[in-house]
């Protein structure tokens, strides 16, 4: 299988940044998917006058998993609300070229943001 | 020159091979104007006898090489074809005394996918289990084993795990029941002694370009006494005594014979650099901790590091490492990624599989490159243990 530069240079750029505490006011998170599986997101926003301030989080899976994350913090960092909530797995599918067997990763990083959303909301 | 940091490390000699300069020369002295580039097969002319000298020489050479007599050498395009005018040939041409055939679980795909056409023809297959340490015993085989078994196929040097089969003592049994054995020997030549002239084995498949070869060549040995029986897999020019239709390829047949004379020949010193290679390699991986070696660490190819790196996706890992060249215990289709059917038939489960690696090691593999690779792997495990927050 040949990967995208798209998708190798996200992934390679991708570092964990230390977590906030849970209790930390403004911060809001979801996990989704299993260790046990090898498929796994835990995902921290720290939301501020409905905008998205920073984004982390901890990935466990394949390469294109932890690209679509990386992607994710990219076009999350900054965004309001309400255009989080607008956003659709087709994005990420078509801006990483993600081949047909990893299209569950790009569904997994927008469930971890809807369920956030509805945590907000 | 000193090796840039960025300078690929190829580390996957059991996909393939590069072709020995030696090898590619002799083989360009079979194709231009200037060489031997005539038919084998046209009897009337000189272009055609030297063609026919030189495939010959090559027979003798190859056969030599694996303790066969010329007469027992059949070319083909590669191991598959070996593996499928063994496996098929033998089964056909001997369905009236039974339809029943034993191989592994852990053959190659190739092998696994051509039982799977013989049942739909009405034969009966039996898949014996490997143990944990990824070797078929003798037991197991002679288990499995029932009057109507014609035919049983193994591989020698498994090629995920690196593991060697008891080929000598499955070729003793099955000598003995007067069961046709086929060994898959792909992985095996260059990387442990292949002497067919002191193991009973009736039809053994040989690959190039595993061995410093050019890719699209191989050969099946077909033991000429007592005289294993085949059925071809297709017709035309009668050439290779019928088995195997089709105008000889002069510079692959002359390419494979170089290069398996060659590795012959140098099979002690290039064993003591693998080994020596591994020795450094693979402690220096169980070094990072979490990481265990799939298969047996005694009975295996030093040339194999098949690990298993935990918390950490093999797929993931490789892409972050683009600057080595080494495979994933995985297997692809359209819509979803298989765990490797190996690794899990020594009993890994599909999260260990899929984070396991095949490293390979080869002729021209240098401690350099084996230390640069350790460096890089230790720091993106690291990245990506942290990523998933081991």
């Amino acid at each position: 299988m040949m990967y995208n530069e798209a998708v190798l240079t996200l992934l390679q750029q991708a570092v964990a940044k230390p977590l906030w505490p849970d209790e930390m006011p403004g911060v809001f998170t979801a996990e989704v998917g299993a260790k046990d599986i090898g498929s796994w997101l835990q995902l921290y926003l720290y939301i501020e006058n409905n905008t998205i301030r920073e984004v982390r989080y901890r990935v466990l899976g394949s390469g294109y998993l932890i690209a679509a994350v990386e992607w994710l913090n990219i076009f999350l960092t900054g965004v309001n609300l309400s255009t989080a909530e607008t956003l659709k797995a087709k994005l990420i599918v078509e801006a990483l070229v993600l081949p047909q067997r990893y299209h569950y990763c790009a569904r997994m990083v927008v469930e971890a943001v809807n369920n956030i959303v509805r945590q907000y909301g | 020159m000193t090796p840039d940091a960025f300078d690929p490390i190829y580390l996957d000699y059991m996909a393939t091979t590069p072709v020995d300069e030696v090898v590619a020369a002799e083989m360009m002295r079979c194709l231009t104007r200037a060489g031997n580039f005539g038919n084998a097969s046209s009897a009337t002319h000189i272009y055609g006898w030297r063609a026919d000298k030189a495939i010959a020489e090559a027979r003798e050479r190859l056969a030599a090489s694996v303790g066969a007599s010329p007469r027992e050498i059949i070319f083909t395009s590669g191991a598959t074809e070996a593996n499928n005018l063994a496996i098929q040939g033998a089964a056909r041409f001997y369905a009236k005394k039974g339809k029943h055939i034993i191989s592994t679980t852990i053959e190659h795909k190739a092998v696994l996918d051509v039982f799977r056409a013989l049942e739909k023809e009405g034969f009966s297959i039996s898949l014996v289990s490997p143990n944990k340490e990824g070797i078929v015993t003798v037991e197991a085989i002679e288990a499995a084993m029932t009057p109507q078994t014609t035919l049983i196929s193994t591989m020698w040097v498994n090629n995920e795990i690196g593991t060697i089969q008891p080929i000598a003592q499955i070729a003793a049994l099955t000598r003995s029941r007067g069961i046709l054995f086929h060994v898959d020997a792909a992985q095996a030549m260059a990387k442990i002694p292949v002497d067919l002239s002191t193991i009973p084995v009736d039809l053994m498949s040989f690959s190039a370009h595993k061995v410093y070869g050019p890719k699209g060549c191989g050969a099946l040995f077909v033991r000429d006494n007592p005289r294993a029986r085949l059925t071809p897999l297709f017709w035309g020019g009668g050439q290779e005594q019928g088995l195997r239709a089709g105008t000889l390829a002069t510079h692959q047949i002359v390419g494979m014979s170089v290069a398996f004379d060659r590795a012959k020949q140098n099979e002690q010193q290039e064993g003591k650099h693998i080994r020596r290679l591994n020795a450094v390699f693979l402690p220096g991986l169980l070094s990072l901790g979490g990481v265990s070696l799939n298969g047996s660490e005694a009975h295996r190819v030093p040339h194999n590091i098949n690990v298993c790196f935990q918390g950490v996706n093999a797929e993931a890992l490789l892409m972050s490492l683009p600057h080595i060249a080494a495979s994933a215990g995985s297997a692809c289709n359209s819509t979803q990624v298989e765990a490797s059917h190996v690794l899990k038939a020594i009993g890994l489960s599909d999260l260990q599989a899929l984070s396991s690696l095949r490293f390979s090691l080869g002729r021209y593999t240098t401690e350099e490159e084996v230390r640069r690779a350790l460096a890089m792997i230790r720091s993106e495990v690291k990245r990506l243990r942290d990523l998933a927050g081991q």
